[in-house]
């Protein structure tokens, strides 16, 4: 049944598959536990309009989403940060600007219907050699950086007001917080799409929280479920031949429920 | 000996605008070394947004304040004296950390970004929790914790500093007595070591006598003054008196100088 692993296509799509599983669990702890899953979402689908920047000037359009993600992330921090706009509405704001910029871009460039659709749904057997390296090299920067940062990251994440009392630059790590989040979003586009990103950013880190009270351990079982959602779901979608993205994100939404249902957290509510 | 006349922090002309209305209105108050100081005031007084000015969260939209004799949005190292007990509704109380964890993460700012903590940091923390009486809950989430041991979590995180400087955010609210009476002896205990405090509260209730001044403030400062003043209740009743939904979160619509035999 996996005689398919013997292609080279298959063998790349199963490193990014453990490279970008891991990657967005990293980072879904965070936003879980920041509740920035709604600056996820508007930064994934700004990467609509970073991809059809790219598909306009005819660039990789890699690059051109990696730049424009990170910008719309910053515009978001700062809108929300600096004037009266709740954050939610600046992602509102956002979201769907980005959106409709990538909509006209790709309205002008006639022909890449086909492509597009790859990039909003996925395309994980489509992975390159050179997206391998590139997303080797975005792990490899955001897992040093969640290492050499932990303990900063941690408690901006849990209280950032007191960071910044006590001298820690909260400011500053969200922004790098945000811009990892970006470069998450962009290296996971080929292996589940735009649409659905944001679930597999989310899903592996809300189904860890349910099984632990430590934090670390949280990082360690969402790696595991988001690495395991990406290689089963792979050899899953190409036994049956059925979507890739859509069965990586399925799964992983099943491993949330089956966590939920066994959580020591709805035990002790019940407890209490 | 430290000289006990050093101002510690100087507010001066503070305004604070918030959505077009005056939060703060031109707010002068200077605290000195070793002194306590309680700000007290009704919901809506502007007291949690001075602090948070104090703080360097919020900017003013006139007027100077200055820390260590130092600008507050210049502070740097000096932001490590500081301990900060904030209101504690905002805080998830399901974040997978022990409480050692979060009392350790008042070192973090001392240790610096990036740096790993030490020995003596575990060390620090473990002290802390001592201190505030919860050193057998240090393996615990906070989930698992009654109200005024959460609190006293938050209290050991800004201990964990050995701060020169103590804020403390409204930290009776959700608090029973026991614990609301436990918290005060520690701050006399803090008080006798030389650090400096200031307490933010609604509940006029809880002003005692080992308080040194009192900040009573309503949008503008109505007076600061020490508690056992005429100017201090008349400012007190004259404050509440126009709240009467505040009675409920006290006895007495004066100042209750509470009896310590050692105050």
């Amino acid at each position: 049944m996996l005689e398919s692993f013997a292609f080279a296509y298959m063998q790349r799509a199963t490193v990014a598959g453990v490279l970008v599983g891991a990657l967005c669990a990293i980072i879904g702890v965070y936003v879980v536990l920041k509740g920035l899953a709604f600056i996820g979402a508007g930064i994934a689908h700004a990467s609509f309009g970073g991809v059809a920047i790219g598909v306009w000037l005819g660039i990789n359009p890699i690059w051109s989403a990696i730049v424009f993600c990170i910008l719309t992330a910053w515009g978001i921090g700062i809108t929300s940060r600096s004037s009266h706009v709740k954050e939610d509405t600046a992602v509102g704001v956002f979201f769907a600007s980005t959106m409709a910029l990538g909509i006209l871009l790709i309205g002008l460039k006639q022909g890449y219907q086909v492509d597009l659709f790859s990039y909003l749904f996925g395309s994980i057997l489509a992975v390159t050699i050179q997206d391998v390296w590139t997303t080797v090299v975005i792990t490899a920067v955001v897992l040093a950086t969640v290492l050499i940062l932990y303990k900063d990251l941690m408690f901006i994440t849990f209280d950032s007001e007191m960071a910044e009392v006590t001298g820690v630059p909260a400011g500053r790590l969200y922004f790098l917080l945000i811009t990892m989040m970006a470069l998450t979003v962009v290296m996971s586009i080929k292996v589940v799409g735009i649409v659905l990103v944001s679930a597999l950013i989310v899903t592996p880190a809300a189904a860890a929280y349910q099984l632990t009270e430590k934090f670390r351990n949280m990082m360690i079982i969402a790696v595991a479920f988001g690495i395991g959602s990406c290689v089963v779901g792979l050899i899953l979608s190409d036994i049956l031949g059925i979507a890739s993205g859509a069965t990586i994100v399925l799964l992983s939404t099943a491993i949330f429920f089956l966590c939920a249902a066994i959580s020591p957290r709805r035990r002790r509510t019940k407890e209490l | 000996m430290i000289d006990s006349a050093e101002t510690l922090i100087e507010i001066k002309d503070v305004t604070i605008l918030r959505h077009g209305l005056t939060v703060l209105d031109s707010v002068s108050l200077t605290v000195s070394r070793g002194e306590f100081t309680a700000i007290v005031g009704p919901n809506g007084s502007g007291k949690s947004t001075l602090v948070r000015a104090m703080l360097g969260l919020i900017k003013p939209d006139r007027g100077k304040i200055r820390v260590f004799g130092v600008p507050v949005d210049q502070l740097h190292e000096q932001r490590s004296k500081i301990g900060y007990v904030p209101q504690i509704f905002d805080i998830d109380i399901n974040f997978p950390v022990s409480v050692f964890e979060i009392v350790l993460m008042g070192r973090y700012g001392r240790i610096g970004v990036g740096r790993r903590t030490r020995q003596d940091d575990r060390d620090a923390a473990m002290a802390a929790l001592e201190k505030v009486g919860i050193g057998d809950l240090k393996d615990r989430s906070l989930a698992r914790l009654s109200g005024g041991q959460r609190q006293r979590v938050f209290i050991a995180r800004a201990l964990a500093n050995r701060p020169e400087l103590l804020v403390l955010d409204e930290p009776t609210t959700g608090v029973d007595v026991t614990a609301t009476g436990n918290l005060y002896s520690l701050l006399r205990t803090l008080k006798k070591e030389g650090v400096t405090i200031v307490l933010v509260s609604h509940d006029i209730g809880v002003v005692a006598s080992y308080i040194d001044t009192i900040a009573c403030l309503n949008v503008s400062l109505v007076a600061h003054c020490k508690p056992d003043e005429e100017v201090c209740s008349n400012a007190l009743c004259e404050m509440y008196g126009s709240h009467a939904a505040f009675f409920h979160h006290s006895d007495t619509p004066h100042i209750v100088v509470e009896d310590h035999p050692d105050a």
